[in-house]
């Protein structure tokens, strides 16, 4: 994205200066180091089991589609292991076949004694991520006034802030190669880029739809003046990693896996298949819109660095409005708006709405452990026998005034709402910057 | 202090809720008086050795011991004197159910306790303090659940190897309990009863005070003992908010 100043961008944020800006880096990072400690989700147990197993006993969990983030967090636990004492007792699991943690494996998990400091421990990786995250929106943004504004939001999205510190899941390192990519992107470092969106592809499942996109994006008429070999050695980067995050290639050169079990693919585990639930009418909406995305990156003449931005979260924020989702998957799609953010200071309003109407609409739909005191059990397990919002909106009679379902739904509706605002507002921001971009060499 | 705070607050409880309905204790208090015939006992997936051990033979063993008849208050307690074969491998998570008068054995009456892997395996009594749970003492919203105790059942974690020696199984009052605390016994430990709480107890702010009491208690407790991690964790702390203050500070220095 070339970066052009807009009348307002500036607008309405006078107060942060370079040093206020040092101030909120540092006390996002104080708010971060506070809550690494406190929480998580049963699915921190099952993922620390998998890395301590691939650590100890090369077993290596290849039909997960989740090399690079295993690979990431497996490279800090190799430093970091030495301050886990006891490392048997707390991961050691009799059949890691079935791998996933259940509650009562977890209860046992989170009343060992050091729990604190493996939980900080086993979140480091994701913390980094984030930082390198909120790094590469700094740069990609100009480093400049609207670059802070966008950091600044970046580091107090709650979504991330949920998704990582609260629910302690992973998902800042496939955000963090993503970032990366659009950086080298933008910088013109196409196979460098291809090794950051792969390395994104293999790190979640849901990432491989940048693939394509980014493929399309390398054969477009915008692609046309750049060098065609290292056009094609992206696109052999990015088809290679899609094929091994679907299993048609296999890293350790079999097709069973280190259990001796026929190694599967995404399909084949039913991973996708939140994709077509959201069907209106005869059509497949998330593929429609997708397919739509593919055919008009194909087709544009835009300059990459300008595409690849709005073309990456037009694919997140449509899979987002058209499927079914669990709250922290949500922590996907705020880089985007963060980028636009530089330049647009009123993307805040649909930005806070989207905030908003994200946590009531999963406070309102939630399950085992999603928006509970449970997410607090390593504190205590008093938490995880607290009630959760449907409950307490049940006991407390509101229902008699407005149901449950239809509460989330209007909440769903707004969070809806708020993403496909967004949406649209980036395409306008793009086309302006594409018709300024035309007109200046017009002129 | 937290032992004295539970025998006192039993000892209230136990007062408040004393019925006058006949005692009909059938486990004995006499050491080794838990085993394969003892009355009312049933087990389910769980052997006896020889030497008197009780071991899952899958991973859903449990015991059911029935044929009380106790009014909550003389049973605020549950005294457990056990010994295991082997050191547990990890904490070990037990549940225990009671039935009442009204009703069998269900999830909404259970508690969830955890026993310590570094215990060893000397014999250890255990005491759990079921009048802190919302729904047995039943005492803060629902007077409806003042039914009698009628049995209760045991389930063994999920972990194979675990294989204990049950000398004592008495529910006991607040002063049963005092004197009990007055025996000689290797070890005495107060397990922490975990449970689940319905929505409308929420809604009591007496409920929500305890309980979220009592977990910040307990979370902080736990905090505390991870002492050198506690010192690196406050470390980093005091160092971004040293860096703070020096952004602060270093600015009124320029202005000056």
């Amino acid at each position: 994205m070339t970066v052009i100043s807009t009348p307002n961008s500036s607008a309405g944020c006078v107060w942060l200066t370079q040093e206020n800006f040092f101030r909120l880096v540092i006390f996002a990072i104080l708010l971060r180091i506070i809550l690494l400690p406190f929480f998580g989700h049963v699915d921190v147990l099952s993922e620390a089991r998998r890395i301590f197993f691939w650590d100890q006993q090369g077993i290596y969990f290849d039909d997960i589609s989740r090399n690079a983030t295993s690979i990431f967090q497996l490279m800090f636990y190799k430093v970091l292991s030495v301050f886990i004492v006891d490392e048997s007792t707390l991961f050691l699991h009799e059949n890691m076949r079935s791998s996933t943690a259940t509650p009562i494996e977890y209860f046992e998990f989170v009343s060992n004694d050091s729990i604190f400091r493996v939980l900080f421990i086993i979140k480091l990786p994701f913390f980094v991520a984030d930082l390198v995250t909120a790094w590469c929106v700094y740069q990609y943004c100009g480093k400049n006034h609207g670059a802070r504004r966008a950091t600044v939001l970046w580091l107090y999205n709650p979504l991330m802030l949920f998704a990582v510190y609260i629910f302690g899941r992973f998902e800042s390192i496939p955000v963090m190669f993503c970032a990366l990519s659009l950086l080298a992107l933008q910088r013109e470092r196409f196979v460098l880029a291809a090794v950051a969106i792969g390395l994104s592809i293999n790190s979640r499942e849901l990432f491989i739809f940048l693939g394509p996109v980014f493929v399309a994006m390398m054969f477009s008429r915008g692609a046309a003046q750049h060098s065609l070999v290292s056009r094609l050695v992206a696109c052999a980067i990015v088809i290679f990693a899609v094929a091994i995050s679907v299993q048609l290639v296999s890293l350790t050169g079999s097709s069973l896996d280190s259990f001796g079990r026929e190694v599967t693919s995404i399909a084949a585990e039913g991973r996708v298949d939140n994709l077509f639930r959201f069907i209106v009418g005869s059509f497949l909406m998330f593929p429609m819109i997708y397919f739509v995305v593919l055919l008009y990156t194909w087709n544009n003449d835009a300059p990459i660095k300008n595409q690849a931005p709005l073309m990456f979260s037009l694919v997140m924020v449509s899979f987002f409005v058209f499927s079914s989702h669990t709250a922290h998957y949500v922590s996907w799609v705020a880089l985007f708006p963060c980028l636009y953010f530089a330049r647009n200071p009123l993307l805040l309003k649909p930005m806070l709405t989207l905030f908003v109407s994200w946590f009531m609409y999963n406070l309102s739909i939630t399950d085992l452990g999603v928006f509970t005191a449970f997410l607090a059990s390593p504190l205590s397990m008093h938490f995880a026998g607290f009630p959760n919002f449907p409950q307490m909106y049940q006991a407390l009679g509101l229902s008699q005034s407005l149901d449950l379902l239809t509460f989330g739904r209007i909440w769903g509706t707004f969070f809806r709402a708020a993403l496909i605002y967004l949406a649209v507002q980036m395409s306008l921001m793009y086309w302006k910057e594409i018709r300024s971009i035309n007109s200046g060499a017009r002129t | 202090m937290i032992r004295l705070l539970i025998v006192l607050s039993c000892c209230l409880y136990s007062i408040l809720a004393m019925g006058d309905a006949s005692r009909e204790l059938t486990v004995s208090n006499r050491p080794g008086a838990f085993g394969p015939e003892l009355k009312g006992l049933k087990l389910k997936e769980l052997k006896f050795d020889e030497a008197g051990f009780l071991k899952n033979t899958s991973t859903d063993g449990f015991f059911t011991l029935q044929g009380f008849d106790l009014p909550r208050g003389q049973a605020c307690n549950l005294l457990l004197d056990l010994e295991f074969a082997q050191p547990l491998f990890r904490p070990a998570m037990f549940e225990i159910f009671w039935s009442t008068s009204s009703g069998a054995f269900a999830e909404s009456q259970k508690a969830r306790f955890l026993v310590n892997h570094q215990q060893t395996i000397e014999p250890t009594r255990f005491i759990l303090p079921l009048c802190k749970m919302y729904r047995f003492s039943g005492n803060l919203n629902s007077p409806n659940l003042q039914r009698n105790i009628t049995g209760f059942r045991f389930d063994f974690p999920v972990n194979r190897t675990v294989s204990l020696k049950i000398s004592r199984f008495s529910p006991l009052s607040a002063t049963e309990l005092e004197s009990a605390l007055t025996e000689t016994v290797n070890t005495t430990v107060f397990l922490e009863p975990y449970e689940k709480i319905p929505g409308r107890g929420f809604t009591s702010i007496d409920v929500v005070m305890a309980k979220v009491f009592f977990a910040l208690e307990d979370g902080l407790s736990r905090l505390a003992g991870d002492r050198w991690f506690l010192l690196f964790w406050l470390t980093m702390i005091l160092i971004c908010l040293l860096l703070l203050v020096r952004s602060f500070v270093s600015v009124t220095n320029k202005s000056e």
